[in-house]
């Protein structure tokens, strides 16, 4: 057994004034990504993708339902200028949790299934409007 | 407590290590069902055993409780996209933590991998969904990786003290002079 095992352990406080310096700034950095994310502009559009391939991009503007069927059944609902998941059999339901979103660039994921809604802006590409 | 000097000792120290791992990342599935609305969290309560393996058994015993912890915990949740989380998660913040033992604290340690932790597991959810966009997940993991990350190195740390054991890369180059200047007094 090694000397250094063997000595008495530090009387210092346990969590040091660095360590918390170090977690603040970390908190911080994270609090200021997040006010930039949320000065974002709101989206008029929405994709979403299954295993990889877009089924579709959607106007937020235009109230429907759009259900993907794969290993788990999601139901998308678009309302209000938002989009949640309205139902879904995944049993972990975290993705249902996850509420509305509009902002631009903000995304609802059901990894399980691998499905996802993104919002997105509605300039270039073009808009399938598609309904459900 | 003593390092056990033998391959056998250290085997079931690590498979001890290994079952202890698995019962808290199952226990941390159910805690982290409360806090649906927080998209990716985990408490991570696995990683302080990984934290506690790697500074006391060493790089390949924490990568081998890694890979059986996540392997098990798959077999368990009967999901095998878990698997892919897990191990992008675990390795992911085993390097970090690794490459940062002995520069700073056990502290500072935990919290980077605990960050680590989550960015690879949005990563890996960005792979298996082919959503490159993901970037409104990362301020709430950030925040909570280096919350979590905080109280599990404290726990590791207070381990570690209650155990009379002291992390061989515990503290900066500093700390480490102080140290051996009390010893050589």
């Amino acid at each position: 057994m090694s000397k250094k095992d063997t000595c008495p352990p530090d009387r210092g406080t346990l969590i040091s004034a660095t360590d918390w310096i170090f977690a603040g700034t970390c908190i911080a950095a994270a609090v200021l990504f997040g006010v930039l994310l949320w000065t974002a502009p709101d989206g008029a559009a929405v994709t979403i993708r299954h295993e990889g391939k877009t089924i579709g991009r959607y106007l937020l503007s235009e109230e429907q339902e759009i259900s993907v069927h794969g290993a788990y059944d999601i139901t998308f609902r678009i309302e209000d200028g938002t989009v949640y998941v309205a139902e879904t059999t995944c049993p972990g339901g975290q993705c249902q949790a996850q509420g509305r979103i509009f902002k631009s660039g903000d995304a609802v994921v059901c990894v399980p299934n691998e499905v996802s809604a993104t919002v997105e802006e509605a300039a270039g590409g073009g808009v399938d409007a598609a309904t459900g | 407590m003593q390092l056990p000097a033998s391959r056998t000792g250290r085997l079931v120290l690590c498979g001890i290590c290994t079952a202890l791992a698995l019962a808290l990342s199952l226990l941390d599935s159910a805690v982290s069902s409360v806090f649906a609305f927080l998209p990716g969290f985990r408490l991570g309560l696995a990683n302080a055993v990984s934290l506690f393996v790697l500074y006391y058994l060493g790089m390949p015993w924490a990568c081998l409780v890694c890979v059986v912890r996540c392997a098990l915990a798959s077999v368990f949740s009967g999901q095998v996209t878990a698997f892919l989380f897990s191990i992008f998660g675990g390795f992911g913040s085993l390097c970090i933590m690794f490459l940062l033992r002995g520069r700073i604290s056990l502290i500072k340690v935990s919290i980077s991998g605990g960050i680590t932790h989550n960015m690879m597991q949005l990563a890996a959810a960005a792979l298996v969904t082919a959503t490159p966009s993901l970037a409104w997940y990362i301020p709430p993991l950030i925040g909570s990786g280096t919350l979590t990350g905080l109280l599990l190195g404290a726990l590791c740390r207070l381990i570690f003290e209650r155990l009379h054991l002291r992390p061989v890369f515990d503290g900066t180059k500093t700390q480490n002079k102080e140290k051996s200047r009390v010893r050589t007094a």
